[in-house]
């Protein structure tokens, strides 16, 4: 829907997601993480990008605060891989929503991607993404169809 | 934009429409209140567990706004009602509550009157509107109908949605029972099978049959209430029809269905609507024949009845299919995503008792079997009810992959006495 109001809209989502993530360096910082501004930018639009690759819609406040507050704390983030490692959670977490046909909320996601990349998968993304979360977005269909 | 396109809501964000009523500046702010609209809905949907959700659920709470929108706007200026969208959205909500609530009182008396029609698609009516009111979410997804009817109506229904769909389809259905209930049922599903030996599982609307042939009968003084043309009834209807006028034609259904209406003493408006618009799509299909000589497919010519006899001997004499033909059959019944469909397909292409077996054999599961067997003749389940006797004697180890001959004795089992007795009476003839 590319109109006028579609992209005040989106400049406003915009604008409140860098704000939010000006805020969460005031917690991470005393991790050792912090996202330079330039890093911030291009992290809200990877955000919304990752939403329409998954062709999911974001209304209020994002998940990137979430993702942020919950990963911060990980031994396997250090600053150097810390906004790389953001830009994958994003994309695996849209992916990932999409797979488990929403029937895992926001909250029990990010709960289940932090506990398997710190300890099943080492802090290794690939290995969360191919193996551990496919295999719990299968078992959770399969537990919807064995209900239906 | 008409009412009824359950997108409208789309299109209007996607351009102004009202060019000529909204400035720029209130069309802006029109779309900002139906953005802000869709966020508090996603909110409530997802319970706020989620800050996303996929743009195919947007798009359809997006309708479900549209839908109330514009449900309410029928009562007030349009347009008032897309400057106040969340105002429109919470009364249209509540006129959709108020048409549940009238939907589910309508089924409630209408389910009382279904008559004991032998047609699948007519008995299914219950089962769907149950499934639809089951089902309905008028508080995320008001547009949809759920569980659309599979029995046709005489006059569709076009161009609505939700609750408006349904509580029409219920209107019209009511008014359709109304009329047949004049008539004897045993004459009804008399007139079903002149139809179609496989009338049962015909898709048809029964209206139209019981409706026009009242009419055809009432053209020729004929008894009306026993529905039944013969064929020497039916060259009469040939010989007025191809001597009138097109004019003189519509007089006559004119007429006629004013006779019936008065009769039957239906007093309703809307009823006289109805009787009066089929009565002119008799008419239209009458004068669509270049030749009137003949009338087959409008009026219902029945035969000296079907005896129980012939259907017997389809059954018994008809040759098997071919190995190749039988398995394409069994492939494609097996692809079936519904038992109607399964059914439909058996009652076409299976008349000998050895490729009736193999496809029960195959083909029919559980519950399924027993829908099969409520379209079965008396004499179909004796001759199956025979063959699993001679069957589990001869060869005492005998049973089926699907055992669909232990649903079958226990579907005979519950049948009444009267029934059970007409079955063995046939054994009998048949054991000789």
């Amino acid at each position: 829907m590319d109109n006028q109001v579609s992209l005040i809209i989106v400049n406003m989502l915009k604008s409140q997601a860098i704000n939010e993530l000006r805020e969460c360096n005031d917690y991470t910082v005393r991790f050792g993480l912090f996202l330079e501004e330039k890093q911030i930018l291009e992290l809200v639009n990877k955000r919304f990008e990752a939403l329409k690759e998954t062709e999911r819609i974001e209304f209020s406040q994002g998940i990137l605060k979430k993702l942020i507050y919950e990963f911060c704390d990980s031994p396997y983030i250090s600053n150097d891989n810390y906004e790389e490692i953001l830009w994958e959670l994003i994309d695996g977490f849209y992916y990932f929503k999409n797979e488990s046909l929403d029937l895992l909320s926001d909250d029990e996601l990010l709960s289940i991607m932090k506990k398997y990349f710190d300890t099943v998968c080492e802090g290794s993304l690939d290995y969360l993404m191919s193996t551990s979360l496919e295999d719990l977005c299968r078992s959770t269909r399969y537990r919807e169809k064995i209900e239906d | 934009m008409q009412k009824g396109e359950e997108d409208y809501l789309i299109t209007l964000l996607e351009k102004n429409i009202f060019n000529d009523f909204l400035s720029e500046k209130e069309f802006l702010h029109f779309q900002s209140e139906v953005w802000d609209l869709l966020a508090q809905r996603t909110k409530r949907y997802t319970m706020g567990d989620s800050s996303s959700i996929p743009v195919e659920v947007a798009k359809e709470l997006l309708k479900s706004i549209g839908y109330c929108v514009l449900v309410y706007s029928e009562n007030i200026e349009a347009i008032e009602a897309h400057i106040d969208v969340k105002k429109a959205f919470l009364l249209g909500t509540s006129e959709i509550e108020r048409q549940v609530e009238f939907g589910k009182k309508l089924f409630l008396s209408i389910s009382k009157k279904i008559l004991p029609v032998e047609n699948y698609f007519y008995q299914s009516v219950y089962e769907d509107i149950k499934t639809f009111f089951s089902n309905y979410d008028y508080h995320f997804f008001a547009h949809q109908v759920v569980c659309t009817p599979r029995y046709p109506l005489m006059q569709p229904i076009d161009k609505k949605y939700g609750i408006e769909y349904i509580n029409e389809y219920l209107m019209k259905f009511n008014i359709e029972n109304k009329f047949c209930r004049h008539f004897d049922i045993d004459a009804i599903n008399q007139l079903v099978l002149s139809y179609a030996l496989d009338g049962k599982i015909q898709y048809i609307n029964i209206f139209e049959l019981v409706f026009f042939n009242a009419i055809g009968l009432m053209l020729i003084d004929g008894d009306i209430l026993k529905l039944k043309i013969c064929k020497k009834e039916g060259k009469q209807l040939v010989n007025i029809f191809s001597s009138m006028s097109d004019d003189l034609c519509k007089r006559k259904i004119e007429n006629a269905i004013n006779e019936l209406i008065e009769r039957f003493h239906f007093n309703g408006s809307t009823e006289k609507m109805y009787f009066s618009h089929t009565a002119l799509l008799l008419f239209k299909r009458i004068i669509s024949r270049t030749n009137k000589h003949s009338l087959a497919g409008i009026f219902v010519i029945c035969d000296n009845g079907i005896s129980e006899q012939s259907i017997e001997l389809t059954l018994a004499d008809e040759e098997m299919m071919e190995d190749e033909a039988l398995r394409e059959l069994i492939d494609q019944i097996t692809d079936c995503q519904v038992t109607s469909e399964k059914i439909i397909l058996v009652k076409r292409n299976i008349h000998s008792l050895r490729d009736l077996v193999e496809v029960l054999n195959i083909c029919f599961w559980g519950k399924e079997c027993i829908q099969f067997f409520q379209t079965l003749e008396t004499v179909e389940l004796a001759i199956l009810l025979y063959f699993i006797e001679k069957q589990q004697t001869t060869y005492m180890s005998w049973q089926s992959e699907s055992r669909w001959e232990i649903q079958f004795k226990n579907y005979i089992e519950q049948l009444n006495g009267s029934k059970k007795q007409q079955i063995k009476n046939v054994i009998s003839q048949l054991s000789k």
